[in-house]
């Protein structure tokens, strides 16, 4: 599913000794537009929402030697409002914990199959709110069992060398300390891809990276609407490459 | 082989032969019943088990949606996809399974291109080894993907959704229920069959009475088979059907339905017993009458046998017992009466050298006869050959003395079998007597019969004679009646009795006047002869050596009285049509024999602009006529007649129709001679517009002058026999020119033989040769044609082209609808109607042209409910060579249809014609034929569509001096195929 990405990297030399700026763009060939729900194969309109927006992460895998995430807050909250997980994606330490309150008027269900954190808090109702703990590094995808265009991603990180990537996919990680590190571009649609860079101290390493896109070829919106709830894809998303932004990155 | 014995295998064979016929038509007939049913069971009970495939499909399809209705399977596949992990794919699964209550069904999750994830069987992980399609040749496939696999031995009927997530097709999922015994038992039960399903050779479950019974050999046999499909097993126990069943990729499988056949078949094996039952009754009964039968009638043929061998040895006293009325009855009288005679002839032979009749013997005998003479009334008949010297020239003598013993040896016979007395032979001449010597009441009568008799004998000679190239004797006949001295005369020793007198002198000069083949009477034989005949009143004659003038009659014929038969079978149909239509007796039946077309005889060219159809039509006619025949009909005696036409009908395109009638018959005016067959019509039409308002006709085809003719094929005819006009010979004659009016004035006195060569008003329907234009607005129809001959011209006329040996004859016609009811036609036809070979006949510079039949007809028909009324005018003038007034005639026919019930009705029709009457040169008016009347009574039953029955009695009055005897009674099939 995951091209390998391709970089290029040319390092810069800079004035500064200890530590020094990762500065890159990664491009991700996301799939964007609403998601098209038809709750019955012969009756009813569809239901027309529009998919949550994940951007795209840029973070230094593993650990760094003498680089705590202690100055990042240990609790967070995804809320569940107007069927939307709010904010859609969240970048955590490890340990660190997300509530998921229900503000709309109906029940949500939110659950998680991936392995660095399976849970079902099964389905409540609104005013309450559950809370998971999340003790292990590495991505978890959230969905709803109610409402099938709703998800969301939490990113457990165990440095704090991470930054979202704005609209135009550029981005930014300062202080990082001369070395070399494995730099991962995450994105929900685009999986994951590598590299290898070498942060010298006081200088610049300027990276490219790219993330393919998960869905090589169109498909019929009615066809898939027939079969079960699927997500609508733009005709032209795989021409136009929108690019997932969440502004500025850390939390 | 006896007699007994051919009459009993007669019957015994027909009764045989018409049961097995009827045997072999119901078996048929069975037969395709059957296949029907069984087909139809068949065919129910596939329909019933795609519902049911449709109903499974519609509940999987459901249950797929369930699936993949929330993110749960689609997030667990991704889970176990990325992470390698399918433990929470199998949880997710089996919860799910578990909710929807279905959690011994098989599930099967893989991944997109095909490999499985995950295989569940009744919650329990197993081992799917053979794959799923790629997920996008499900979606590419929509939701059709519906099939039956085999998983660990046991069938499962599937079907496959894709799983997607967010747009991201993941892989798919396979859901199945298991089609295990009790599900196969109750698809079994409510199809209403047994059910198989079977892969490998082997079944993978079957209702229980399949696996019950033998069935299951054939079943799997059947599955088994090449070929799939429908069979009924031999006993009719069964009928089999098969259908492939997908199971899996290099696996034939397929899905048997029997279907029980015992109630489908019963109730035609029930009908086959009765019929079985019914033919063997029939045999037997045939059986006892034929042994009655020919018991009956051999028995009576045995006693004359024997009784004829003991004439032969010479017993004339030998009688045999007279019990019954009938043929056999009859002919033991007439063995009777023969020994009787024989016994006579006996006791004659002694007196019979003096005398020359038995009847002279006889009296003689009883000693009652006068030597002397006595007066006494008599009746005294003379025949003389006529031309016999001319005939006999230059013939060798045995020749010339055979000649004459032929005739006079038939007209002895003629005489003796009336009774009468062949008094002596004088050269070519003979005499009888009839009243001498025993009077009898009718004597004159007698003598007249005697010689029509003698004039049909020599009829009779002369047709032999013809066709042996010989030329025809003529034999003149007179009578006289009046008083006559009656004696043996002669010397003693040799007397001959005989009559003499100025009567029988009278007799002797009325056959010199009469001329070859007539019989001519004085009024005194007349009145003593009775009604009984028809005559024609000829010029009083002055005779030698009488002094008065004595009124003479031709004799033309004995009138027959209106047949019993006739009487019968009119007064049978009308109560027929009357009583049994009303009733609801034999009501026409929607069941017919089917015709060429239904039975498939067409060609039609792909495009359907070209076709080729055959129909035809038969009719089988029965005329019973009078002694005159009528109309086109001269025959006198009863005879079969019809005809048998084939009719090809061709479309060449959208603009060219064809069409060919060929046509076998006795003749275009139905006769007794043989069957000839003729291209009776063929044309082509030209259309050029598609609606037809304007067609171009060239070919052999009917003429469209006059109102009969363009309904007489069809039902809107009910009479067998034309109308007067279209079937009356007028006094024209084509052949030969009159050499004056009064000559032709006179050709109506000519005797009924010489009718067959005068010209129609109108032939009844003719095909001629020629060209017609139509054109057609609303309900306005004009035609013209131009055609080689004129509408009154014979049969043999009819092939000539226009102008190719006389002036073309114009045709035209007008007709109009007024409204549903009631139409108008106006026809007219002008052209010459002379035959080429009068030509050289006709006077200096005149010419076939010259001479032309001009005729209009106004024809009107009305239609009211079950009432049809029909009129027709016809107004017709003829160019007679010299004779410088136009010959006229007018007909009329008014004719009204009423139908009594479905498929019954009675008609009837008074037709006439009126000629007109011409200046002679000596002043005063004469008609040029005498005035004709006819009546028609018809009565019809069509017992289907295509098949008609008719009949037909006919009176033909004509106002002459004597009344022709030219009733007709005729019968008629018609069937249309």
């Amino acid at each position: 599913m995951l091209c390998a990405a391709v970089g290029a990297l040319s390092i810069l030399a800079s004035s500064l000794a200890e530590a020094g700026t990762l500065e890159g763009k990664v491009e991700v060939k996301s799939r964007r537009g609403s998601k098209v729900v038809k709750r019955y194969a012969d009756t009813g309109a569809p239901e027309s929402r529009e998919l949550a927006r994940v951007p795209t992460i840029v973070f230094i895998k593993g650990r760094v030697e003498g680089q705590s995430t202690g100055r990042l807050p240990q609790d967070y909250t995804i809320d569940q409002l107007d069927a939307t997980f709010t904010p859609a994606f969240v970048v955590i330490p490890v340990g660190a914990r997300v509530s998921f309150p229900n503000s709309d008027d109906e029940y949500h269900n939110a659950f998680s199959y991936s392995k660095t954190k399976r849970f079902d808090l099964g389905r409540y109702p609104k005013g309450e709110s559950k809370t998971v703990t999340f003790d292990r590094p590495g991505v978890v995808k959230i969905y709803c069992e109610i409402h099938p265009w709703m998800r969301a991603a939490v990113m457990i990180v165990e440095n704090p060398f991470f930054a979202i990537a704005d609209e135009t996919g550029a981005f930014r990680i300062s202080d990082v300390p001369a070395g070399s590190y494995t730099l991962v571009a995450w994105n929900i649609d685009g999986g994951a891809t590598e590299s290898v860079v070498e942060v010298v101290d006081t200088g610049v390493a300027e990276v490219e990276m790219r993330l393919a896109g998960v869905l090589e070829s169109d498909l019929e919106v009615e066809k898939l609407s027939m079969l079960a709830p699927v997500g609508d894809v733009a005709r032209s998303s795989a021409d136009a490459c929108c690019q997932a932004t969440f502004g500025e990155g850390r939390p | 082989m006896s007699f007994r014995a051919k009459i009993f295998i007669a019957l015994l064979g027909l009764v045989a032969g018409l049961t097995g016929l009827l045997f072999v038509m119901v078996g048929q007939e069975t037969e395709r019943q059957v296949d029907l049913a069984v087909s139809e069971a068949t065919m129910r009970a596939q329909n019933a088990f795609s519902d049911l495939e449709e109903l499974w499909r519609a509940e999987l399809s459901r249950v797929g949606a369930r699936f993949t209705g929330s993110n749960r399977i689609p997030g667990a596949l991704e889970a176990a996809l990325e992470e390698d992990d399918s433990e929470v794919l199998a949880d997710a699964a089996n919860y799910e399974l578990t909710i929807a209550g279905i959690a011994d069904s098989l599930l099967v999750v893989a991944d997109a291109e095909g490999s499985p994830v995950l295989a569940l069987v009744n919650g329990a992980e197993s081992t799917w080894n053979a794959g799923l399609p790629n997920v996008d040749d499900i979606v590419a496939d929509d939701d059709e993907f519906f099939s039956y696999r085999i998983h660990e031995d046991r069938l499962f009927v599937v079907h496959a959704v894709p799983l997607a997530l967010f747009g991201r097709l993941l892989g798919s999922m396979l859901v199945g229920y298991p089609v295990d015994r009790e599900v196969i038992h109750r698809l079994g039960e409510v199809i209403g069959a047994e059910v198989c399903f079977v892969a490998g050779g082997r079944s993978l479950g079957a209702t229980a009475g399949i696996s019950n019974a033998a069935l299951f050999d054939d079943v799997v046999a059947l599955a088994t088979a090449d070929r799939l499909g429908t069979r009924i097993l031999a006993d009719r126990g069964w009928a089999l059907a098969a259908e492939p069943l997908t199971v899996g990729e290099g696996v034939a499988g397929s899905r048997v339905i029997a279907v029980p056949l015992d109630e489908v078949v019963a109730p035609f094996e029930r009908l086959r017993r009765r019929l079985a039952v019914a033919g063997a009754t029939a045999l037997f009964l045939a059986l006892a009458i034929g042994v009655a039968v020919a018991r009956g009638l051999a028995s009576p043929v045995g006693v004359l046998t024997r009784a004829t061998e003991r004439v032969a040895e010479g017993d004339l006293e030998v009688q045999v017992p007279v019990r019954t009325r009938d043929e056999l009855g009859r002919l033991g009288q007439a063995f009777n009466q023969m020994v009787n005679d024989l016994a006579l002839k006996e006791k004659y032979r002694s007196v019979l050298d003096k005398v020359v009749s038995r009847d002279i013997a006889e009296e003689m005998l009883r000693g009652e006869i006068k030597l002397g003479g006595e007066t006494r009334p008599v009746t005294t008949l003379f025949a003389d050959i006529r031309g016999f010297t001319a005939l006999t020239e230059g013939m060798p003598p045995e020749r010339v003395i055979a000649l004459l013993n032929e005739v006079m040896d038939a007209a002895a016979q003629a005489v003796d079998a009336e009774g009468g007395v062949v008094d002596k032979y004088v050269g070519d001449e003979l005499m009888a007597v009839f009243g001498a010597p025993i009077s009898g009441d009718d004597d004159a009568r007698r003598a007249v019969r005697a010689a029509l008799r003698i004039q049909e004998a020599v009829s009779d000679l002369n047709r032999g004679r013809e066709a042996r190239g010989d030329a025809p004797i003529g034999v003149g006949i007179g009578i006289n009646t009046g008083p006559a001295v009656a004696g043996n005369m002669g010397s003693h020793d040799r007397l001959n009795y005989t009559v003499l007198g100025e009567s029988v002198n009278l007799a002797a000069r009325l056959c010199g006047r009469a001329r070859a083949g007539e019989v001519l009477v004085s009024d005194a034989t007349l009145d003593q002869a009775g009604d009984g005949f028809v005559t024609r009143a000829l010029e009083p004659v002055r005779v030698k050596g009488i002094s008065y003038s004595i009124s003479v009659h031709e004799v033309r014929g004995e009138r027959r009285a209106q047949s019993r038969v006739t009487s019968a079978a009119l007064a049978l149909s009308v109560a027929l049509a009357l009583v049994a239509g009303p009733l609801g007796w034999a009501r026409p039946s929607h069941a017919q024999m089917p015709t060429l077309a239904e039975a498939g005889a067409y060609l039609v060219s792909p495009s359907g602009d070209y076709r080729l159809d055959l129909s035809g039509m038969l009719l089988l006619d029965v005329y019973e006529p009078g002694r005159d025949g009528a109309g086109f009909i001269f025959e006198d005696d009863t005879f079969l007649a019809g005809r048998l036409s084939l009719f090809l009908d061709a479309t060449l395109g959208p603009y060219v129709d064809a069409a060919v009638e060929l046509r076998a018959d006795r003749g275009e005016t139905p006769s007794d001679q043989g069957v000839t067959g003729r291209i009776e019509q063929a044309f082509v039409v030209i259309k050029p517009w598609k609606d037809r308002r304007f067609d171009i006709q060239i070919g052999r085809f009917l003429s469209p002058f006059g109102g009969w003719p363009r309904r007489h094929d069809t039902r809107a005819d009910a009479f067998i026999r034309p109308p007067l006009p279209y079937d009356y010979r007028t006094m024209i004659c084509p052949l030969v020119p009159p050499p004056n009016v009064e000559k032709f004035l006179n050709w109506k006195h000519v005797p009924e033989r010489f009718r067959p060569t005068g010209s129609p008003v109108v032939w009844g329907a003719p095909y001629q040769k020629g060209a017609m234009v139509s054109w057609r607005t609303g309900g306005l129809t004009a035609r013209v044609a131009v055609l080689g001959t004129a509408p009154s011209s014979e049969p043999y006329d009819w092939g000539y082209w226009p102008g190719e040996e006389f002036d073309p004859s114009w045709v035209g016609d007008l007709s109009y609808r007024f409204s549903h009811s009631f139409q108008m036609v106006v026809s007219c036809s002008v052209g010459p109607y002379l035959q080429t070979t009068i030509e050289p006949r006709l006077r200096e510079g005149r010419s076939l042209d010259d001479y032309e039949q001009s005729i209009w007809s106004v024809y009107g028909s009305w239609t009211r409910g079950w009432t049809q009324l029909k009129i027709e005018l016809l107004i017709d003038s003829w160019d007679v060579p010299n004779v410088y007034e136009k010959v006229e005639d007018d007909s009329a026919i008014v004719e009204i249809k009423q139908k009594v019930s479905p498929g019954w009705w009675l008609a009837a029709r008074w037709s006439t014609i009126r000629f007109s009457e011409l200046s002679t040169m000596y002043g005063g008016d004469n008609a040029w034929d005498w005035d004709i009347e006819r009546w028609e009574i018809a009565f019809g039953w069509a017992p289907s569509r295509n098949l008609e029955l008719r009949f037909e009695s006919m009176w033909n009055s004509q106002k002459g001096p004597y009344e022709p005897d030219d009733d007709l009674l005729a019968l008629q099939l018609k069937w249309l195929f």
